[in-house]
């Protein structure tokens, strides 16, 4: 990890440093996403994700403003939305690992701590064709990366915050010209009991936030072998567990008593060959997830578990120097039990997928198909392409691409006494189109996409009859804007640099397939039109400071957007200052953060507030020892 | 620094794009039909989403406003509206979920006062006298079910009687109250007489298991509507062995049960509403995804239904016996009223709030 007192903006080096030192870095998963040609992307640089090491990766784009995130407030269930898309519309992909639930479609980011990732890239817009089922609104990846030569390395990171919350992180690794090995590991828990103005009480008052509080704790093996001058291998493990109270809406009289324990094992196996122009790559990958929530005001007690195999066998070739192909077969065998689905349902998905990159002179090509056979029913084909003219310091790309989902578990064999899945859901489908420019100079760059995007047979639950159940009962269009663009303003020895986010998503209900003839042409719920993020970065020898503010437009809460549910905008100002230090072989860095400096009143969702002005004090320590070269 | 012309207008515009675009409010406040003939819709809303609202229905213009709480007091009603019953020129409008009672002017929907002291899941009003108003209330672990004595001058809660489980809908009949014990999240079968002069139990009437709405016929003969009892088996399938079928009661002034309407085959779409027209003879309820009608002589339940449509809540206007079939899609959207007449035939249809469970007549 780049420390600050080594530049804050290392961004560059350390994609400058995984290029040339490619041959000294295993990425235990697939490249895939070098064919995402044409799209929108967000890379978050080590030192930023540096920064917010205590949280979990949606804490981290949340602070940062990339993306769209829905919660009902800080821990808790949290999901990505990228324009305007659902809850089971992002894939997430951790080293080549699918981490969508099987049972619901979702991944819950708020399990997933920062400090167990290297690096995350986010690219927005649709890529079933490479990732799969489900990434219809966007694809985050999440990797490790295995150094080899590095010596030895020891990190800790100690953390404290407002309202009762501690972080506390170990890691250390070894690797020599063979062997690679890295633990880490942490423990966090927040009590969150912070207070707020309760605007839904009568007159008004002020409150301490009840039954918030959430214990993570989880560790990280990692180990990697190069077999011989062209073969590899490596295998990493994640446990975690997880405890949420679930508290309820503030204007709720009860205090809830509900809890969710999230348990689950995460494994993969890699093995690589690499010659000069054909790579062969064989994954494997294990899945456990228990969830237990309970309610006891409810009388609730709703235990399920997933579980996942996969194998997936990639062959990469180059052909000439313009040519790159990747080919794959996949195949998923998921399963789950849960006390509301009878008996274990189970299923075999196998996907077999190409995508080739063709460069010619300035032009680059991206063609890309999937086709899955799921059980024994094929899903739609899944074809893309992707085009991008390096033209000087000007980039222009567009891509097409179709993409589906295939109904979850929950959605097709969901079984209680007040809801009944639907056996004969189809797959939602989409088409998405985007075009955009990236601009490149010397002190500044920008980039700006439009996107036009249709989903159907857009899965929702309502009640029929005497049971809610699923359907596809939705056509949403999607369209808008994204751009971002960051300046360097270099001032003698203090660096700067601004960076500005903004986009626009139009979202809405084209065709209703019910009874909901109001929701219409209506913008979809939890979707602000307009977001918007501002940030600047300035350091100054071994001080660094960073200041961002992020803007959330107006969010309807009910179908019909009426004015009076909607969520007001909000502007979120976060400030970071750091001191980094290095002597021989340590180094340490002083974060202290103060977030919603302007202790700003703002919602999650209507009931759920966010807290007001808080601070976090950190201190990371680093030993490294370099092997004698 | 190299930083030329173009790149500083480039920069400026996506300065401008992200601080200008505070998207315009354009909630304007509806115009309200004031001392206006028609009735209230109590949009229950999306359980813990705080969505609850109230609309009102104009009769002479036929027409419905929307959102009349919020529009008018300027902050939003609550979780989970319950009921909304009308009492000498005020509206007590119960929020379950909120545990509260608002109160609010019939006339210019402008908020009284909100009730909260004690009330912890509070699900119907009554108007016992000019001083005195009861609210019944489920308790919070959805069991101990009292009533809650509220001093209509000072609009507190003044005594608390204990009743039964899941305590539900109350009705005034030979100046005694009867309360019905639906259970709430459990199991009772008694209706509760309450003396309000001594705010005291003075008898129970068993009756089919969890009652949950009580009408009087012309006669003055007590209607009781019982859901039944769902017990399931792991599957969640019905387990019929311990379960009960939904019934309705008749009970004289004696209060004794003169027959009972019983279903024998438990379902999953149990009774949850039970309304008489203005006559005294005939009543709605809703049963199985339908609503059906039974007049007060009949003597077995009726084949078939009256609308063989499923609706959230029922009520019939006292005004022209129309029955309002509140209709809810989803509980994150609009739902609809659809105005029925006495023979069945639908008359019109509104949109309202979210999930619209009953009406409330001034």
């Amino acid at each position: 990890m780049a420390l600050l007192a080594n530049g804050a903006f290392a961004q560059q080096e350390q994609v400058a440093d995984s290029v040339i030192q490619l041959s000294e870095v295993i990425v235990s998963s697939s490249r895939l996403e070098s064919y995402a040609t044409g799209h929108f992307a967000y890379s978050i640089d080590s030192t930023q994700k540096q920064l917010l090491i205590n949280g979990s990766v949606s804490d981290v784009l949340r602070k940062l403003g990339i993306g769209h995130f829905r919660s009902y407030g800080v821990g808790g269930v949290t999901t990505a939305s990228f324009r305007g898309s659902g809850a089971s519309h992002t894939s997430v992909v951790w080293n080549g690992v699918t981490l969508q639930s099987p049972l619901n479609g979702q991944t819950d980011l708020s399990l997933i701590p920062a400090f167990l990732i290297d690096d995350i890239t986010i690219q927005a817009g649709g890529t079933v064709s490479l990732y799969g089922s489900g990434a219809i609104g966007g694809t985050m990846s999440l990797h490790s990366r295995a150094k080899f030569n590095e010596g030895l390395s020891l990190q800790s990171a100690n953390h404290v915050a407002s309202f009762g919350n501690y972080f506390n992180g170990i890691a250390a690794g070894y690797s020599n010209e063979r062997w690679c090995f890295a633990s880490k590991a942490f423990h966090i828990s927040a009590r969150n009991d912070f207070e707020y103005r309760n605007k839904y009480a009568v007159p008004s008052k002020n409150e301490t936030r009840q039954h918030n509080s959430f214990e993570q704790w989880g560790i990280l093996q990692e180990a990697d072998v190069r077999l011989n001058h062209d073969q590899s291998a490596g295998i990493k493990f994640w446990y975690q567990d997880n405890h949420f109270e679930v508290p309820n809406s503030i204007a709720v009289a009860r205090t809830s008593q509900a809890t969710q324990r999230d348990q689950f094992y995460r494994s993969v196996a890699t093995w690589r060959l690499d010659k000069s122009h054909n790579h062969f790559s064989y994954r494997f990958n294990h899945v456990a997830h228990l969830l237990d929530y309970r309610d006891p005001y409810t009388s609730t007690s709703s235990l399920s578990r997933f579980e996942s195999f996969n194998n997936t066998l990639e062959h990469v070739a180059s052909i000439g120097n313009v040519i790159e192909a990747t080919s794959g077969i996949t195949n998923i065998h998921e399963s789950s039990t849960a006390v509301e689905i009878a008996g274990k349902p189970s299923r075999n998905r196998t996907a077999l997928y190409t995508a080739w990159m063709y460069q010619l002179k300035k032009l680059k090509t991206t063609l890309g198909i999937r086709e899955e056979i799921v059980g024994n029913e094929f899903t739609p084909v899944a074809p893309s392409l992707g085009l991008e003219i390096h033209a000087g310091a000007l980039t222009p790309f567009l891509s097409v691409t179709r993409n589906y989902r295939i109904p979850t578990f929950n959605d097709l064999y969901w079984n209680d006494a007040g809801a009944h899945g639907n056996k004969s859901l189809k797959p939602e489908l989409s088409w998405s189109e985007e075009a955009g420019i990236r601009i490149h100079r010397k002190f500044w760059q920008a980039q700006m996409a439009a996107f036009n995007s249709l989903v159907d047979n857009w899965i929702l639950w309502s009640p029929q009859g005497n049971f809610w159940t699923p359907g596809n009962i939705r056509q949403v269009w999607s369209r808008g804007l994204e751009s971002n663009a960051s300046i360097q303003l270099p001032l003698g020895s203090i660096t700067s640099e601004l960076s500005l986010r903004y986009s626009y998503t139009r979202a809405t209900n084209r065709r209703v397939y019910d009874n909901s003839n109001s929701e219409l042409g209506k913008q979809l719920f939890f979707t602000p039109q307009h977001e918007g993020t501002a940030m600047l970065r300035t350091q100054w020898r071994r001080v660094a400071w960073m200041l961002n503010g992020t803007y959330t437009g107006k969010q309807y809460t009910d179908g019909s957007n009426n004015e009076y549910f909607a969520m007001k905008p909000y502007v979120l100002v976060n400030s970071w200052l750091t001191y980094g230090f290095m002597h021989k072989h340590y180094s340490a860095d002083f974060t202290f953060e103060c977030n919603n400096l302007f202790g700003q009143y703002a919602e999650a969702r209507p009931g759920y507030p966010l807290p007001g002005r808080n601070f976090r004090l950190g201190i990371n320590f680093r030993f490294t020892k370099p092997n004698q070269k | 620094m190299s930083l030329n012309f173009r790149s500083l207008i480039s920069v400026c515009i996506l300065c401008s794009l992200l601080f200008c675009f505070q998207s315009c409010d354009n909630s304007q406040e509806p115009e309200l039909p004031r001392g206006a003939t028609g009735f209230f819709i109590v949009n229950e809303g999306g359980f813990g989403n705080n969505n609850s609202s109230l609309s009102f229905f104009d009769r002479g213009l036929q027409k419905v406003t929307n959102n009349i709480f919020e529009a008018k007091n300027a902050r939003p009603l609550g979780d989970q509206a319950q009921s909304a019953t009308e009492f000498e020129g005020r509206l007590y409008v119960v929020v379950q979920n909120s545990g509260k009672v608002e109160v609010i002017n019939s006339d210019d929907f402008s908020s009284v006062a909100t009730i909260t002291d004690g009330l912890q899941s509070p699900r119907y009003f009554l108007g016992v006298s000019s001083t005195k108003g009861y609210v019944s209330d489920w308790g919070s672990d959805g069991l101990t079910g009292t009533i809650k004595v509220i001093d209509l001058n000072s609009l507190k809660v003044t005594s608390t009687i204990a009743v039964g489980k899941g305590t539900n809908h109350m009705i005034l009949k030979d100046n005694k109250v009867y309360a019905a014990n639906s259970g709430g999240f459990g199991r009772d079968n008694r209706v509760a007489i309450i003396d309000p002069s001594t705010d005291k139990v003075s008898q129970y009437i068993t009756v089919g298991d969890n009652p949950v709405k009580l009408q009087v016929d012309a006669t003055g003969n007590l209607w009781v509507g019982s859901a039944g009892f769902l017990a399931f088996n792991p599957d969640f399938s019905i387990d019929t062995k311990n379960s009960t079928g939904s019934s309705i009661s008749k009970i004289n002034s004696e209060n004794k049960e003169l027959i009972r309407f019983s279903y024998l085959v438990p379902t999953y779409g149990t009774i949850s509403a039970l309304e008489i027209n203005k006559g005294g003879n005939t009543l709605y309820y809703i049963y199985d995804n339908a609503i059906y009608s039974l007049t007060t002589d009949a003597n077995v339940v009726p084949a078939r239904p009256f609308i063989a449509k499923g609706y959230y809540g029922i009520s019939v206007d006292p005004f022209d016996d129309s029955i309002i079939a509140c209709y809810a899609p989803n509980f994150s959207g609009p739902g609809k009223i659809d105005i029925y007449n006495p023979g069945g035939g639908l008359l019109s249809s509104f949109d309202v709030g979210i999930a619209p469970n009953g009406c409330a007549f001034r």
